[in-house]
């Protein structure tokens, strides 16, 4: 016992050495993107406007019914909010695309308003480039899907209502068409009207900044483990040998290494997290966020990042040479960390996916730190973590075993 | 091997010392199956959000006919149907974001849309656990969709009430009138710059392995500096003339990056992602190039394994967050091209940006071995 105490203190007497540097680097670099995350967001809160989309118009605009209609929506409609519209030169709207200060460019064809006049469409051509393949080009194709509708839609009313006045050879045709334009126009603007929204708040599950602040955070408890890096790398497997030899059993080496790496983590990831739960930050962000719950939000940070400390300690064990040992940390942490919709909310994926990601160590985690946001029970969740460690922390017993099997055969 | 260049022989010896290594090889085959399971991922259906379709009454047809469009309709939001109380208890339960409720007459609600000058007459409701840009976009969808009928009804109420003449035309002429007008399809027509049209299984799940792909070969230099340092530590250069010293970093670290990047490379081809494979090679080595010189420059700049280490998972974060991996922000865009992927990523499609990779490099070798030369006089 004494020795197993004894060794454990060896081992956080190395964690200590490299604390203070990643301790300090942590925080310098957390101070960076909080600077820079508050920079972003106070930039476009004070920016009037507050554009998201910003397309091109190239081609006849000049005539009157469609520099009206564009004036219209950059005045009266609520997509002025997050589209704006530029009139430009095909060249300009190219050289803008290129160089990202512009979203897309519509091309409208020299004979656009006439064909319409004669009852015809022209196609417009929506131009883009494939970087722009982000959720911002999702939701633009959905947005212009509508816009497709209604205007074709409204095309067909009031050109089908000619058709007709002519048809029944009806008088004021002309004043008819204004007054019927201007209620198709006027209904356009009032579509939000269509719908009665009642919101209900999240009563069950998170909201979407809160599951995205949890998501947020298992993903940097995982990355963490990268941090510590040297400590892994520079452990001696001989030393294990010895310390077999000398009657410490490989379970207590692990839960002794184990327990100081816990140590060294929760300095880097509960901390920053208690600190950060401490400002008006969270409040300000996640709907759900209740200051009584802080301490449980922290103590279930705590846990997750035990749970998540035995796996990251596993796949050190597993793995031998820096690069490999570092990119392996990476690459685990960063494909659980999606699957489980810790960078994208879960519902994203198809429902397969949304199935197995409470189930993977990361997805559990998300769920602990989400139910913890809500004051909700995660029993179940905690068993899954739990078990999770206690697998975890039992495969790198086995593979330091082998490993030390492995040492000493050779060496015989 | 004696005969060859010092170089060649030292990329040789390094070569097989990382591939020796069983962790390294395990970290080459999880690119590729990475990249194969968010492709099978993304064939799957899925959605940005999940909204539930209710009817008040299951037998009003307008109802089913919307229901049915919406729930065949491809795109980015998923819908299922369920009763108005499932429905809601769904939301409730965090089981889907939004619910429709359409109402007992949705033929008459819409009517009366139209002919209440849009007032006080909402056809649709929507409830939903919280307001945001999805939700809020995913309604104009709602819109479309109800909108050829608000339309219809319009032109119908128009003619009724304010046209005497036309009580000559039936419902059924005043229908083939109206669906006579445009049968065109869709308005617009999507195009990329040099004229290609997108592709229909363009999926939102795969965009970011590019990003990803990037950001694990930039985090991948950085890890092949560790290994340098230690080695370097270790007194593995001792022998080494000072001078050749700098640039026998850059081919160590340089060796690990390629095997990345081969894999990486491969990976973007078997993901249908790469533009054309002549172009990724040109890009790949540049990055390769880019990546090294960024990681030989960090290693100087903190001095030991433990400060680089521990700025690996921080860069890594960054990185995600101002190069252009799920989000391109145009306002962090002077703070992206500090990085490596920033240019990569967007060089795909951009010529100028191949460019901005070259100048990049050679800054970043520049100030390497300018740093190099200062440290040592030290």
């Amino acid at each position: 016992m004494k020795s197993g105490a004894r060794y454990w203190f060896l081992q956080m007497k190395r964690v200590g050495k490299i604390l203070p540097a990643v301790c300090l680097f942590t925080l310098v670099l957390c101070i960076g993107i909080g600077g820079l995350l508050y920079a972003l967001v106070a930039e476009n809160e004070n920016d009037e406007k507050n554009i998201r989309f910003r397309i091109g118009v190239v081609g006849d605009t000049n005539e009157s019914y469609l520099g009206f209609g564009i004036s219209a929506l950059q005045t009266l409609d609520s997509s002025r909010h997050t589209i704006e519209f530029a009139e430009l030169t095909e060249t300009e709207a190219r050289t803008q695309l290129k160089d990202g200060t512009l979203d897309a460019y519509i091309v409208i064809p020299e004979d656009f308003v006439s064909a319409i006049v004669h009852g015809e469409v022209r196609q417009l051509q929506y131009v883009t480039t494939p970087q722009a393949a982000d959720f911002s080009t999702l939701i633009r194709d959905e947005l212009l899907d509508t816009v497709s509708v209604m205007l074709i839609e409204s095309q067909k009313g009031l050109y089908g209502f000619i058709d007709a006045v002519d048809q029944v050879k009806a008088a004021d045709r002309g004043e008819h068409l204004d007054r019927l334009n201007r209620q198709y126009f006027s209904m356009i603007l009032s579509r939000d009207a269509l719908c009665e929204v009642e919101i209900i708040g999240t009563v069950g599950g998170a909201s979407l900044m809160g599951s995205l602040f949890c998501g947020l955070a298992v993903f940097y408890i995982l990355l963490s483990g990268i941090s510590f890096c040297a400590f892994f790398i520079r452990r001696e497997k001989s030393l294990s040998c010895i310390l077999r030899a000398a009657g410490m059993p490989v379970p207590v080496q692990i839960f002794c290494e184990y327990g100081a790496y816990v140590c060294g983590l929760f300095a880097v990831t509960v901390l920053p997290i208690l600190l950060l739960c401490c400002t008006d930050a969270p409040a300000a962000w996640i709907p759900e966020w209740d200051a009584e719950y802080t301490a449980v939000f922290v103590c279930s940070t705590a846990g997750v990042m035990l749970c998540l400390a035995a796996m990251q300690f596993c796949l050190y064990e597993l793995s031998s040479g820096v690069t490999g040992s570092i990119l392996v940390q990476f690459i685990v942490s960063l494909a659980m960390a999606y699957v489980s919709g810790c960078l994208y909310p879960v519902y994203f994926f198809p429902e397969t996916v949304q199935k197995i990601s409470p189930w993977l160590p990361a997805g559990a985690a998300q769920n602990c730190l989400a139910s913890a946001l809500t004051g909700e029970n995660a029993g179940v969740q905690w068993l899954v973590l739990l078990l999770y460690a206690a697998v975890f922390l039992g495969i790198a017993v086995l593979v330091r075993r082998k490993t030390m099997t492995a040492g000493t055969e050779a060496d015989g | 091997m004696k005969n060859f260049p010092a170089f060649i022989r030292w990329f040789w010896l390094l070569q097989k010392r990382l591939l020796r290594d069983k962790s390294f090889w395990l970290m080459l085959v999880l690119i590729p199956v990475l990249v194969l399971s968010m492709q099978i991922i993304a064939k799957e259906e899925s959605g940005i959000v999940h909204i539930t379709l209710a009817m008040e009454n299951p037998s009003d047809t307008l109802a089913q006919k919307i229901c049915g469009d919406l729930m065949n309709s491809r795109g980015v939001l998923r819908f299922t149907e369920a009763t108005p109380e499932e429905a809601e208890e769904l939301v409730k339960s965090g089981g889907c974001d939004a619910t429709w409720i359409f109402p007992e007459d949705t033929a008459e609600a819409v009517r009366n849309f139209a002919g209440r000058k849009f007032t006080n007459a909402a056809v649709v409701t929507v409830i939903q656990r919280e307001e945001n840009v999805i939700t809020r976009l995913a309604r104009e969808k709602l819109y479309g969709a109800l909108y050829t009928h608000c339309s219809y009804a319009l032109y119908d109420g128009y003619l009724t009430k304010e046209v005497p003449e036309a009580v000559n035309l039936s419902d059924a002429d005043r229908k083939a009138i109206y669906e006579n007008i445009f049968q065109e399809e869709d308005l617009f027509r999507f195009v990329y710059t040099d004229g290609t049209a997108p592709e229909e299984d363009d999926s939102y799940l795969l965009t970011p392995i590019r990003g990803f792909l990037a950001v694990l070969m930039a985090v991948g230099a950085l890890a092949a500096s560790m290994l340098y340092s230690r080695d370097r530590e270790n007194g593995a250069f001792v022998w080494l003339p000072s001078r050749k010293q700098s640039p026998y970093a850059v081919l160590y670290t340089g060796t690990a990056v390629l095997d990345i990047g081969v894999l990486v490379l491969f990976a973007l081809v078997l993901s249908g992602m790469a533009v054309s494979f002549a172009r990724e090679c040109v890009l790949m080595f540049l990055y390769i190039l880019c990546c090294s010189g960024f990681a030989m420059f960090v290693r100087l700049l903190t001095g030991s394994n433990v400060v680089l280490g521990s700025c690996i998972p921080l860069f890594a974060i960054i990185m995600t967050v101002v190069c252009p991996v799920f989000f391109h922000l145009q306002s962090a865009g002077w703070i992206g091209a500090l990085f490596p992927p920033y240019a990569y990523i967007l060089s795909a499609y951009n010529d100028r940006y191949i460019l901005q990779m070259l100048v990049y490099a050679a800054v970043m070798y520049g100030l390497y071995f300018i740093l190099h030369r200062i440290l040592k006089r030290i």
